[in-house]
């Protein structure tokens, strides 16, 4: 059995707001596992916990309670990063440094050294299709650049692991392909990649496993496959059947002995991940209204008490 | 084939490889931000202290080049402190830079360190290069104003040649000297203090402005609490204001009047290699103790 | 819970500086002490500075910016001195040395402008009746004596000020008593030996009552040969010799014809 990429147990952190006794909680009690070789996508509306969640396994925030361990350490053990490669959301590396000497900056501070690492740094802006502009400083990128190079520089050590934030934010469809297409690669080199997004059509193209995040809490977890299928229901995909046959199954359904099943839709099947999500979403909120509307009545029957003293 | 924790390749805890390599691409930064244009505003100043020929004896003149040269490396030393080093890290945080450095296999302690590092290596190279620059300066005026001195006096007559080389080594003593490289290190020593002493600060500020501000005044306090100190230590004695405001101020406030050795070094006072030594040895202190404050407030700091 | 954990976070560390800064107070009040013994930093120029600079220009003095605020001084009287403005010269002089107590140059440079600059000028200021000019004059001696005699104060092994002291005395006031004295004080100092020895000897012949020490020092200055025998040296010896009577077997010959001229007018200038 080999040890998970990630693992995330009963994650808790809470942010104090002020000086005042307030808090957000960021995420609550989360728990994920990304398996080795897996991609697994988080994904959730924005200020779900996605990031926080990241942070907490890159080792750049503590835990309040819970844990969260890379390949078995600990993150906040520094050895844990070692075989992470990460990429922030719309990342600015310095500016002052050429593509070049970024890919090896980053590579120093990992220990490569030498040919080692001029071979590497090759390799990489090869594979990011940056050749050409090496030698020119990243003030001149464009976003798509940027978001490329920072893959080759979260790749630079050979990581095992590949943690990307919103790898496709701002960037084109040219360039949203190219990544997407750079993550495809990962996989095939068995080198499992954790990443958050909101956009579902990417998610879905890529990733082995799912986990829907919503007001800090997980809600949804599973493979892909596993998700989307509705538990209960069948659907049947039919090519060039005339209405006479639709009219025929209908009637076979309604003929059922019993009559437990019935004929829900009829139609075009649907990207089912983003019903999913919507759903998933809209029930988030409701959960916090109510939870919001109960923490307001405590507060003004508080705030009515010594009143009535 | 699985990945256990046994086959990971071991991150050594302390590395000065790493931290050279932070230092030297903050020293990289800070000098594709233009700083050393500092320079050539330094070479003018140079050059036109030593074109100055007011009404001054010929030691005077000499003199006058080297404060004017001292002067302008300290102001820079100490503010290009402050300022880079109330940059930097705040810099990181806003591009995002620190949190890809920090996912590299790098300790806390060496992100800082290299920050630190990167701020002292721009500012020796700076000084190293002025102290050449207005050496050269100087050089060529000692001789200029040797031979003219020397000349003025045979042609009077009136002294003897031991009386002549008396007059003649008084003003090469104002000259080039070896003692002028202590006050070169003095000025490192007290920039270094306040670059370790605006990281600090840095670690727990809330913007670069307030790191700067909170900075410079305990830069300035620093040089006159000591004074500060002794007039209300006279004037309230022991009450509870001096004890619990007045002392621990002058406490924890460095007294950087100590580091001010250049000026009197520059003007010609002798200084022993012990006096260097103890100097070099309390910036050292103040350095690691502000660093080592530093990480600890920046080792569970969350970005 | 968590912010509780930053407020004592922030104690702790406040709590290491101050520890930090009682172990490491001994040691540095006294490299501070001994830095200032071994004349390496100058014990801060309190009161008297404060009421002549203006707060900026005081903290760029604490600052470790003495000597440039020095050199600004020293342009800004330079302006002065040539508008004649010399109660701005005067005061800014007075910054120049507090603020660099130990450069000579200043000291010096500061008593010429007051006793021979200042005191010219009021000397020949015509709009002023003689009597007023003189007495004008005078001060400004005075001051420029008062101005060294600090500075000697401040620089007690100093000969070129006691030289210079000297100088006033003998040019500017007539007191050959009060320069010879001064002199003599000058050929303890590094300033050039023979010069001083001269102008010692030159001052004594003209005080009342010393006349036979000063034949005797500028007797072995005439016989040292090592040293010159100056127009001025003879002339002395020779006024000496008249005064003292000095029988004519003791006395030095004809030693140039130039002296010539100092045998026939007596009264002629040669110094």
């Amino acid at each position: 059995m080999s040890v998970p990429a990630v693992e995330v147990r009963n994650l808790t952190k809470v942010f104090p707001l002020s000086l005042r006794k307030e808090y957000l909680v960021a995420v609550e009690d989360l728990s994920l596992t990304v398996n080795a070789g897996e991609v697994y996508g988080l994904i959730g509306p924005n200020g779900s916990g996605k990031s926080t969640t990241m942070k907490v396994v890159l080792g750049l925030m503590a835990p309040t309670t819970g844990s969260t361990k890379v390949f078995g350490i600990e993150s906040r053990d520094v050895r844990s990063r070692n075989q992470i490669g990460f990429l922030p959301e719309n990342p600015y590396f310095y500016k002052h440094l050429t593509a070049w000497e970024t890919l090896k900056f980053y590579g120093k501070l990992c220990g490569m050294r030498g040919k080692e690492l001029k071979d590497r740094a090759g390799e990489l802006l090869a594979l990011v299709d940056l050749e050409g502009a090496r030698d020119r400083r990243l003030s001149g990128y464009s976003k798509g650049m940027l978001q490329r190079i920072g893959l080759a520089q979260a790749l630079i050590q050979r990581p095992k692991l590949v943690v990307l934030d919103e790898p496709t934010a701002g960037v084109d469809p040219i360039g949203s392909r190219q990544i997407r297409d750079l993550i495809f690669k990962l996989k095939d080199d068995g080198i499992s990649v954790f990443l958050c997004s909101h956009l579902l059509e990417q998610v879905q193209e890529v990733c082995d496993q799912v986990g829907i995040i919503a007001n800090g809490r997980m809600w949804r977890e599973g493979s892909l496959h596993d998700l989307i299928a509705i538990e209960d229901q069948t659907e049947l995909v039919l090519r060039d059947a005339s209405p006479e046959l639709l009219d025929k199954i209908k009637a076979l359904i309604e003929s059922e002995a019993g009559g437990c099943a019935e004929l829900i839709r009829s139609g075009h099947p649907r990207t089912t991940l983003e019903t999913l999500f919507l759903d998933i979403v809209r029930e988030s909120r409701e959960a916090q209204d109510l939870k919001d509307r109960e923490k307001l009545a405590a507060k003004e029957a508080k705030k009515q008490k010594p009143s009535s003293k | 084939m699985s990945d256990s924790v046994e086959t990971l390749p071991r991150v050594p805890l302390f590395s000065p490889g790493r931290i050279w390599v932070l230092a030297s691409s903050t020293f990289t930064q800070l000098v594709r931000m233009r700083t050393f244009y500092f320079l050539i505003v330094f070479a003018i100043l140079v050059a036109a202290a030593s074109n100055l020929d007011l009404l001054y004896t010929p030691a005077q003149k000499l003199r006058i080049l080297k404060d004017a040269s001292f002067g302008a490396m300290s102001i820079f030393s100490w503010l290009f402190a402050i300022a880079a080093t109330a940059v930097l890290i705040p810099r990181d945080l806003e591009d995002r830079t620190l949190y890809t450095i920090l996912s590299k296999p790098v300790p806390r302690l060496e992100y800082l360190l290299g920050k630190l590092g990167g701020v002292m290596l721009t500012i020796g190279v700076a000084l190293v290069v002025m102290q050449v620059l207005f050496t050269g300066f100087l050089f060529f005026r000692e001789v200029t104003v040797l031979a003219s001195e020397r000349q003025y006096l045979e042609s009077q007559g009136e002294m003897s040649a031991a009386d002549i080389q008396v007059q003649l080594d008084l003003i090469r003593a104002q000259g080039v000297q070896w003692q002028l490289l202590y006050a070169l290190v003095a000025i490192f020593l007290k920039a270094s203090v306040v670059a370790a002493l605006t990281m600090l600060v840095s670690t727990f500020a809330s913007s670069t402005l307030f790191t700067m501000i909170v900075s410079s005044i305990v830069f300035m306090v620093g040089h006159f609490h000591k004074l500060a100190a002794g007039y209300w230590l006279e004037e309230f004695g022991d009450s509870l204001f001096t004890k619990l405001i007045i002392k621990p101020i002058v406490m924890i406030i460095p007294d950087f009047r100590v580091f001010n050795v250049a000026e009197n070094v520059v003007g010609g006072e002798p200084v022993s290699a012990a006096i260097m030594l103890s100097l070099t040895g309390l910036a050292a202190l103040y350095v690691a103790v502000y660093s080592a404050v530093a990480l600890y407030l920046f080792i569970d700091k969350e970005f | 819970m968590k912010l509780n954990r930053i407020v004592k976070k922030a104690l702790t560390a406040l709590a290491i500086l101050l520890l930090f800064g009682l172990a490491k107070s001994p040691f540095e009040n006294g490299l501070s002490r001994k830095l200032q013994e071994a004349k390496l930093i100058a014990p801060i120029p309190a009161g008297g500075l404060g009421g002549l600079i203006g707060q900026s220009t005081f903290l760029a003095v604490l600052g470790g910016l003495r000597p440039l605020v020095g050199i600004y001084t020293t342009l800004h009287a330079f302006d002065a001195w040539s508008f004649k403005e010399w109660d701005t010269v005067e005061r800014d002089y007075a910054i120049i040395t507090t603020l660099l107590p130990d450069d000579i140059d200043s000291w010096k440079t500061g008593a010429w402008h007051m006793a021979y600059n200042a005191a010219a000028s009021e000397l020949y200021d015509e709009s002023v009746p003689p009597t007023v000019r003189k007495r004008n004059g005078r001060a400004w001696i005075i001051k420029g004596v008062e101005y060294l005699k600090k500075g000697i104060e401040q620089n007690p092994r100093s000969a070129v000020l006691q030289h210079e002291l000297g100088d006033i005395y003998r040019q500017q006031l007539e007191e050959p008593c009060l320069a010879a004295k001064h002199y003599k004080l000058s050929m303890e100092g590094d300033y050039p030996k023979s010069f001083a020895q001269r102008f010692y000897a030159y001052s004594l012949a003209r005080c009342p009552g010393r006349e036979r020490e000063a034949y005797d020092l500028l007797m072995r200055i005439y016989h040292d040969p090592e040293e010159k025998r100056t127009p001025s040296v003879i002339k002395r010896i020779l006024e000496l010799e008249e005064k003292l009577n000095i029988p004519a077997a003791n006395r030095i010959p004809d030693p140039d014809p130039d002296l010539e001229i100092l045998r026939r007018y007596p009264n002629a200038k040669l110094d």
